[in-house]
């Protein structure tokens, strides 16, 4: 039997898939001009997706590493180092994320930097072509996250 | 004269720290630029030369969105490989007001 803590794993990978998904059609609304109401609620909400998708995924990676007993990574590169780190094989541990999807959360994780930004400071030119690239990198994520947890877990902890 | 390392002296040395790291990270961010048709501006206190112990490093990258993210992982890498603490911003995300300030007081990298 697998070790329990698999279970809380699967809840933060699919709140990932979730705020992606919701990211994802909600960048499909024409009105992000935050001049307006509408468009303040349609913008906060895709940033707001966007940002807890990313902040999940980086919880998920963190519950694998404690699960194996790996020491997450510190200092103020960690959020770039966890993605990295989670991209090689390393400590007796295969890899938990493949380089495409890797590039994926660097995109999502970037965005999320920039959204961060830009909202406490509203000085910001807000491009729908860079936010459907970063939505278009949470879907690879929502479709290939899961299964590439599930197939690791199989491998470290098969019993 | 106590023999330890006063604040001032490690102040003094993290701003040589700074100064130091920054003017290798306007080598290899020109290079890289060169290389991938686009360019940075270092802005802010480290380009003026008054970096403080405390001072980030202002990085904006200009590049084609299909290398955008590349670009920005390549400047926060070697931020990071030099203990700078970065503060990169994108061209596209910010105002032409704010770029045109940058343009004036940065040194263009590329």
């Amino acid at each position: 039997m697998k070790d329990a803590r698999w279970q809380d794993e699967l809840l933060a990978v699919r709140a990932t898939a979730r705020h992606f998904a919701a990211a994802s059609s909600i960048i499909k609304r024409d009105d992000f001009d935050d001049r307006e109401e509408s468009g303040y609620v349609n913008l906060m909400a895709f940033f707001h997706a966007m940002q807890s998708g990313h902040t999940a995924l980086e919880e998920a990676l963190l519950r694998v590493l404690q699960i194996i007993g790996e020491d997450e990574p510190t200092g103020q590169s960690w959020h770039a180092e966890l993605i990295s780190r989670c991209t090689e094989e390393a400590n007796g541990r295969p890899s938990i994320l493949s380089r495409e999807l890797a590039s994926a959360a660097q995109q999502t994780r970037g965005f999320r930097h920039r959204a961060t930004h830009a909202t406490v400071r509203f000085d910001f030119v807000f491009s729908k072509d860079r936010a459907q690239v970063a939505a278009l990198a949470g879907d690879k994520i929502g479709a290939e996250f899961e299964p590439a947890i599930l197939a690791f877990a199989d491998i470290v902890d098969p019993d | 004269m106590s023999g330890y390392v006063t604040l001032r002296e490690r102040k003094d040395a993290k701003v040589a720290a700074i100064k130091a790291g920054a003017a290798e990270l306007e080598a290899v961010l020109a290079a890289y630029a060169r290389e991938h048709g686009g360019r940075y501006i270092l802005f802010g206190s480290a380009a003026r030369g008054d970096a403080r112990y405390s001072s980030d490093v202002d990085v904006l990258v200009d590049f084609p969105i299909e290398k955008e993210l590349e670009a920005w992982l390549f400047a926060e890498r070697q931020c990071f490989d030099r203990n700078l603490v970065p503060d990169i911003h994108i061209r596209a995300w910010r105002t032409d007001q704010f770029v045109s300030r940058v343009e004036k007081e940065g040194r263009e990298l590329r």
